[in-house]
């Protein structure tokens, strides 16, 4: 075997790698950004550009995905609103049973919660979800998204409410593999972040 | 319809009821972007959360009088976080130099009638070893329950005393808390009064959800109806919706 062959050989090898490591990085910095966001917001005055800053921070994870891999092409555009309204109306049904009422956001606080709700949508059930998809296909990739994006709720959520994290992660991780469309789910996490 | 597809809808079908089962089980519901700080700990909990409530948790702190003669800036909080106050450096009247000075904050039970008050948190005391300064501000904050009305403004009375008083509120807190400035430490408990109009935003979740099904059966419709009237395409799991393949 000469060299040549062998630098062939150990690119050709390598390339069934680039998916999995794409997941793993995406993977440590999604969590990982979710936590700092979360530790800094624990300082009053940090709060909303942590908030802020997050959201960006959690978008900037797809630069460089094509938007149709994200499930953010343009086309079906009436269906995928009206799949976004219809995920809403899912997400918020059980607390509006029993709502009694709720916090009332401030312009600032309000836009803070639709940069987290963007950024996690475009982060865990764009880029993440897309790098799986690649690596091991549709299945895995809605239940490794829900798990990652799950782990980056455990330090901002007390343990009982990351079962319905999970369960918001799944209906949203299928609604996204099965219609391959992201807007909806974005749609659907802003309008439950505000309305709650 | 083919099995990829009907299989998917299934999953998706399934995950709304694991959904909606785990978000049943934690009143009122799914949080996620500004979730609130954890299950509210009541004194005397509302019947939509009286099922595993905790006992609030009380809280103390120690300051020592620095060298300068005055006690640093800080902030006492209980054990939960659902209660704090902070002040200022100076904001407190300072014993003699390198005595330590306490604060302690006390969820309770009973307190005065808040007479139009409508109370959305617990009421709690704080006390100190040693009073306010002359023209200092205490910063009270508190934290309320998801799922009940936003308090407008935080009210409080004098240990001993009768006459609830508005604090006030200083409209720029974090969400699910309230705070306002306090010349004096006492007891405080956030609400809104009943007879101030304040409109509380109980009805619109629910009517929020309900437009938003009437506006997915009313669109849907339509976009479902001239996707039955095409002839089949090839289909597969990752085809586009029903009703959206023809927006």
């Amino acid at each position: 075997m000469g060299a040549g062959d062998y630098r062939v050989h150990a690119v050709v090898a390598a390339i069934p790698l680039k998916p999995r490591i794409r997941v793993a990085c995406l993977t440590v910095l999604g969590i990982g950004i979710e936590f700092a966001r979360v530790v800094a917001a624990r300082d009053p005055a940090l709060a909303l550009p942590a908030l802020l800053g997050g959201g960006l921070a959690l978008c900037l994870l797809a630069v460089g995905t094509p938007p149709e891999r994200l499930g953010l092409g343009r086309d079906r555009l009436p269906g995928r609103l009206l799949g976004g309204a219809a995920l809403a109306a899912v997400l918020l049904l059980p607390a509006a049973v029993r709502w009694h009422g709720g916090p009332e956001l401030g312009t600032g606080w309000a836009v803070a919660a639709a940069a987290v709700s963007i950024g996690e949508e475009v982060a865990f059930r764009g880029a993440l979800f897309a790098a799986i998809e690649e690596a091991a296909g549709g299945p895995a990739a809605v239940v490794g998204s829900t798990l990652a994006w799950t782990v980056a709720h455990v330090l901002s959520h007390p343990p009982s409410f990351l079962p319905a994290v999970i369960g918001a992660g799944l209906v949203l991780g299928v609604w996204r593999w099965r219609f391959r469309d992201l807007i909806g789910p974005i749609l659907a996490h802003v309008v439950a972040d505000l309305a709650l | 319809m083919t099995r990829s597809r009907r299989v998917t809808l299934a999953a998706l079908l399934l995950a709304v009821l694991v959904y909606i089962g785990a978000a049943w089980a934690i009143p009122p519901g799914f949080f996620d972007g500004l979730a609130p700080p954890g299950p509210y700990r009541w004194t005397s909990p509302p019947p939509t959360f009286r099922k595993g409530n905790q006992p609030p948790l009380d809280g103390h702190t120690t300051a020592r009088v620095e060298a300068d003669g005055k006690i640093g800036p800080g902030t006492a909080f209980t054990r939960d976080g659902q209660a704090s106050f902070s002040w200022s450096a100076g904001g407190f009247k300072a014993p003699k130099p390198g005595s330590v000075v306490t604060f302690r904050l006390r969820p309770v039970r009973t307190f005065p009638n808040p007479g139009p008050v409508h109370l959305s948190t617990n009421v709690y005391c704080f006390t100190s070893t040693t009073p306010v300064a002359r023209g200092q501000l205490i910063l009270v904050t508190l934290t309320y329950a998801a799922g009940v009305p936003a308090p407008t403004a935080v009210y409080g009375y004098r240990p001993g005393g009768t006459a609830w008083q508005r604090i006030g509120n200083l409209g720029d807190s974090a969400p699910f808390t309230i705070s306002a400035n306090a010349t004096s430490l006492g007891c405080f408990g956030a609400g809104t009064e009943k007879s101030s109009g304040a409109s509380t935003p109980a009805g619109d979740l629910p009517l929020l959800v309900a437009a938003l099904i009437v506006l997915v059966l009313l669109a849907g419709l339509p976009l479902v109806l001239i996707r039955l009237r095409r002839p089949p395409a090839g289909a597969g799991g990752g085809e586009p919706p029903a009703s959206a393949s023809d927006g």
